[in-house]
């Protein structure tokens, strides 16, 4: 490699700092209007321009570090020597870039001892645009070549520069939000700092309070959110695991359409479990119906609060719980038990001290996905909740409500981040690294043992009802769609679809008259942006922690786990707090939607790519590299081919997350950029049931078109067989 | 000697191991291959001869010395642009590629173009006997099959060296002598330097054209076969070389040795008094008949049949010697219990440091 990258990227660099406007535009980049106020007009200068004419000297330090750049790429210099300087002088042009955009704000200085400093400015700025952005990213690539030069990642640029596009995104849109929020709560309202505030915050007796234990008054909403999620994990997991039992250790014969259960909180927005609860259990739902007509008691609220929410998340989490544990059950070894039951052991002793035991991990990891998933839940709680109040939920009326208190917002996602976080650390404690899954290459050639009697009949007495109530519950979100109004007048009708969904053919044309079309084609065109993004970056990020060594591999591998127990509520405060102002000011855009949506569902496809290619045998990478296979053509040709199902996985997962997700997009979301969810959330919140009913199950059929769009698109895996562990072929 | 192709120059290798802390996986080791020569490194599994093979490849940097191929300084350079072939343990075929594509993927990287890349792909499969083989898919072949694909993919491309991993311990014993004589026909007729790494001290005997053998992340000894036989360095590589006995003995006079009770005519160069270690191949012991009680004979504890030859192990005083002998020629074999005379050759004797 030479200094051939490094002139193109200085060269690009210069570029958006001479020829596209430095600042962020009101209207964009499309009309074309900035071109002719590129050097005279204060909105659309050039970064130079800037510079020169309207006197923003502090971008000055930022070019020469560009210009520095570009003369070492061309001055005649060994590789390691044009690498130190390279990376030297581009690091410190990624510096002076933060600091200046950090220093100078909307209203001039940003700080009060700047001001001190520099005396009073009269100049501001704006959000960065094309042109700062432009100059940023080649800054990046800049240092990443420097640093490949001198021999980091194996002198490969390629990795250089997928790791420095990692790194730098993840601290950007995860990192920086959540600690831009944890610093929020030490904040007042104009943003000085003021510790005793947090103090004041967090000690509220409306988040501690525990009056509901000796009558009077409900309990703090962090006792609330605790109770509930504890619940909800202890439950679900249960669930599952009977669920899973039956799947895997009995002969019951519907074992397949069980399996269905799994694919059903993928596709369905969260709420509609909520929903559809309310159909049957709320005060015209049919249990009521029918006791007031049979008996007549009167109808009551009980849904409305705890049962409610506690009920639907545990309809809505049992089948994420079940799809944990089928793993972990298939995963404990047959042989194992078999090995048991020759040392005299009996069915049950071997199903207490064998299988359960080995099981254990898999147990606290389902319980831990049912804990965060149930704090992390805004949906139910917003529809069910009524005055039981959730962390998630009280965050949002701190930002959307009467209050408009962003510190107490601030202060509530700290105290709601800590509980993700106390879980996701305890778990690892408890659990650590171990499990006892044993799935490897070599066949197992052991039958599972069937349960015991005793066990699979409890399963089969708790599992087998509530799969049937599930199913009856998704039933009823299906049927609620094509009557008048539920409760009072079950004529059939289409009057719903219609009015969400209806197109005109007029003389002009067709016209999109329903009133979901709006909200329905921005989540359709977002999360379409999204999930390439999603499913590229989290793959990427996958293969350089899976098959590169570096520095600090550990650490980021780390943060980006962290990142996936924070809550959606959480996230999406944190960004509509670190977005709405300079440097990056895209609060309200859509771009700052498909970023939540990238960053957030990342993990999943980053944690998908990493298993599936620690499954790939290394020795399939190190065969193309002395094959003189650089490392792109490496991850191209044989790589991704193999990847296949990890990719369908991502991209879909990337598409659904992004059009289901409610938490986190509540708050970013805007009467231009409506979501299908929010939407959705607020007919309901309005109690325009057949509409936001109709609207469901549109997605959910949305969401099934998608996924088999993407499976033909992307295809499967071209094998002969199908291998668990795929090597470099054996016989 | 030929012009060097590979040399190591004190190359080491640490690893932190869970346990005992910072280990040396290669630790020194100093080696140069000439130009078309093969090369094995032997030992036991766990001391450092794969790490060595993977340090030459590039897929491990050393923590200390130098590795340069043809001249050139490789220590930091990538796998890819080392110009080695390497055929992996599990063969490491791509599968979701053919026969024909897995060879040409190599060229196609280099993006050559399509005649080319036929007539290379189609001659080297030939080369290996898998003419008609290109629209196979690994998958569908036997194992022999699909190490001749992993060879012939390695050599497609004309690399400088050639680099062998345990190719054929997934092969079963047969297959193995047939695949390792392939091996080193195709490594002679296209004349490439080729370092290759077995455990397995018959294969290495029967393929290298020099044996490193490797004990601890160390070289031993290098030489070539009958060298490392008939002269052990140490008793680690006269143990892990065939079989063979240990004795001990005393140094009578300069040109006398005792051992069990036995004078030996052996000039040692060693000091009257003290002890040698001796080295002696269970072919090299000469048996015949004795009677009971008779000196310097030792008693028959094992007979093991094997066809050509008949095992013994005999105790000879305090030690247990195995010693073996055609029948063909020689009468009647000894029974279990009988005593035996032993006949040592003082030529046949090897002294060790």
């Amino acid at each position: 490699m030479n200094g051939r990258a490094a002139l193109l990227w200085s060269l690009a660099g210069l570029l958006g700092a001479m020829a596209l406007p430095w600042y962020a535009l009101q209207e964009g980049l499309g009309t074309g209007a900035w071109l002719s106020g590129l050097w005279s007009s204060e909105d659309y200068a050039d970064g130079v321009a800037q510079m020169a004419v309207h006197g923003r000297w502090w971008l000055a330090p930022v070019f020469a570090a560009l210009l520095w750049c570009l003369v070492i790429a061309v001055l005649p210099l060994k590789a390691e020597r044009r690498g130190m300087l390279l990376a030297g002088g581009a690091a410190a042009g990624i510096v002076l870039f933060g600091l200046q955009a950090f220093a100078v704000g909307l209203r001039g200085w940003t700080a009060g001892w700047l001001v001190a400093l520099f005396g009073e400015m009269e100049q501001h700025q704006v959000g960065i645009g094309a042109g700062a952005t432009l100059v940023l990213t080649a800054l990046l690539s800049l240092l990443a070549i420097g640093l490949a030069l001198r021999g980091a990642f194996g002198g490969d640029g390629f990795v250089a520069g997928a790791m420095t596009a990692v790194t730098a995104s993840i601290l950007l849109f995860t990192a920086w939000p959540i600690l831009h929020i944890l610093a929020q709560a030490f904040q007042n309202g104009d943003g000085a700092w003021q510790p005793l505030l947090a103090v004041q915050r967090l000690a509220e007796a409306k988040i501690w309070s525990l009056r509901c234990l000796w009558g009077g008054g409900g309990c703090g909403v962090f006792w609330n959110t605790l109770v509930l999620a504890l619940c909800c994990g202890i439950g679900s997991t249960a669930l599952g695991l009977a669920f899973a039992l039956i799947a895997t250790r009995t002969d019951f014969r519907f074992k397949k359409t069980l399996r269905v259960l799994t694919v059903l909180p993928i596709i369905t927005p969260p709420f509609v479990i909520g929903l559809a609860l309310i159909l049957v259990f709320g005060r015209s739902g049919l249990v009521n119906q029918f006791l007031d007509w049979g008996f007549g008691v009167a109808s009551t609220r009980w849904i409305y609060g705890f049962p409610g929410v506690f009920l639907a998340q545990l309809f809505a989490f049992t089948p994420v719980a079940f799809l944990v544990l089928i793993g972990v059950v298939e995963g404990v070894s047959p042989t194992l038990e078999e090995a048991s039951q020759t040392l005299r052991a009996n069915r049950w002793d071997t199903f207490v001290t064998v299988s359960l035991p080995l099981m254990r991990p898999g147990l606290a990891n389902a319980f831990l996905v049912g804990f965060i998933e149930s704090i992390a839940d805004f949906g139910n709680p917003i529809v069910l909740g009524g005055d039981f109040g959730v962390l998630s939920t009280e965050i949002y009326f701190a930002v959307v409500g009467a209050q408009l208190d962003y510190g107490r917002a601030a202060a509530l996602a700290l105290v709601l981040l800590s509980l993700a976080l106390g879980a996701f650390f305890l778990q690892r404690l408890v659990v650590g690294t171990r499990s006892y899954a044993t799935i490897s290459g070599k066949g197992d050639s052991g039958l599972p043992t069937p349960l015991p009697k005793a066990a699979r009949r409890a399963a089969q007495w708790v599992a087998l009802p509530w799969a049937g109530f599930t199913m009856i519950l998704y039933g009823f979100v299906f049927v609620g769609g094509f009557v008048k109004i539920w409760g009072r007048d079950y004529t059939p009708t289409l009057g719903h679809y219609a009015k969400a969904f209806a197109i005109e053919r007029t003389p002009e044309g067709l016209i999109w008259s329903g009133a979901a079309w709006n909200s329905f084609w921005t989540t359709v065109e977002l999360a379409a942006i999204a999930a390439p993004i999603t499913a590229g970056l989290g793959l990427l990020a996958a293969w350089l922690m899976v098959r590169q060594r570096f520095a600090g591999r550990g650490a980021l591998e780390f943060a980006t786990m962290l990142s996936f127990a924070v809550p959606g509520t959480v996230i999406g405060v944190a960004y509509v707090f670190a977005f709405n102002v300079p440097p990056l000011e895209i609060t309200g855009t859509a771009m700052i939607i498909v970023l939540c949506f990238v960053f957030r569902n990342m993990t999943v496809g980053l944690r998908a790519g990493m298993a599936a290619m620690s499954q790939i045998d290394r020795s399939l990478d190190e065969a193309s590299a002395t094959l003189r296979g650089r490392a792109p053509q490496t991850l191209f040709y044989v790589v991704m081919p193999l990847l296949r199902p990890a990719i369908v996985g991502a991209l879909v997962y990337g598409f659904v997350r992004a059009v289901t997700t409610v938490s986190a997009v509540v708050f970013l979301v805007t009467a231009e950029y409506d979501l299908a969810t929010t939407y959705i959330i607020l007919r309901v919140i309005n109690g325009d049931y057949g509409l936001a009913i109709a609207y469901s199950c549109a997605l959910i059929v949305l969401m099934l078109a998608a996924i088999v769009l993407i499976q033909l698109l992307v295809g499967s895996r071209r094998l002969g067989r199908r291998a668990p562990l795929i090597q470099g072929v054996r016989a | 000697m030929a012009k060097v192709s590979i040399r190591l120059s004190g190359v080491s290798k640490r690893f932190d191991h869970t346990v005992k802390g910072e280990v040396y996986a290669v630790r020194d080791v100093t080696l140069a291959v000439a130009e078309g020569e093969l090369l094995t490194l032997l030992g036991p599994s766990g001391c450092g001869k794969s790490t060595t093979l993977r340090m030459i490849a590039g897929f491990e940097e050393p923590d200390a010395g130098t590795i340069s191929i043809d001249g050139k300084d490789v220590t930091h350079v990538l796998p890819n642009r080392r110009g080695i072939g390497f055929v992996f343990q599990n063969y490491a075929l791509f599968p979701h590629l053919s026969v024909f594509e897995n060879v040409a993927y190599a060229l196609r990287v280099q993006g050559k173009d399509e005649a080319s890349i036929k007539r290379d792909v189609t001659g080297v499969l030939g080369l290996v006997g898998l003419a008609n083989y290109e629209r196979q898919q690994p998958h569908q072949m036997s194992g022999g099959e699909q190490q001749r694909v992993a060879l012939a993919r390695a050599v497609v491309f004309q690399p400088k060296v050639l680099l062998f991993d345990e190719p054929l311990s997934n092969l079963d014993a047969k297959l193995r002598v047939e695949m390792r004589e392939q091996i080193r026909s195709l490594q002679k007729r296209i004349g490439i330097t080729t370092v290759y790494v077995t455990h397995d001290q018959e294969e290495a005997m029967a393929i290298s054209d020099r044996i490193a053998v490797m004990e601890r992340g160390q070289i031993v000894q290098d030489g070539t076969a009958p060298d490392l036989y008939y002269k052990p360095k140490t008793e680690f590589v006269a143990r892990f070389i065939g079989r063979t006995n240990l004795l001990d003995g005393r140094v009578l006079s300069a040109g006398e040795v005792e051992v069990e009770g036995q004078r030996l005519p052996l000039s040692t160069g060693r000091p009257v008094g003290s002890t040698v270690r001796l080295v002696v191949r269970p072919e090299m012991i000469d048996l015949a008949a004795a009677n009971p009680g008779e000196p310097g004979t030792g008693r028959v504890l094992q007979r093991t049949f094997l066809g050509e030859k008949t095992d013994y192990d005999i105790q000879f005083g305090n030690t247990r010697i195995q010693a073996c002998r055609s029948d063909a020629f020689r009468g009647a074999a000894f029974d279990v219990g009988a005593p035996v005379r032993l006949k040592f050759d003082p030529a046949n004797i090897h002294l060790l440091a």
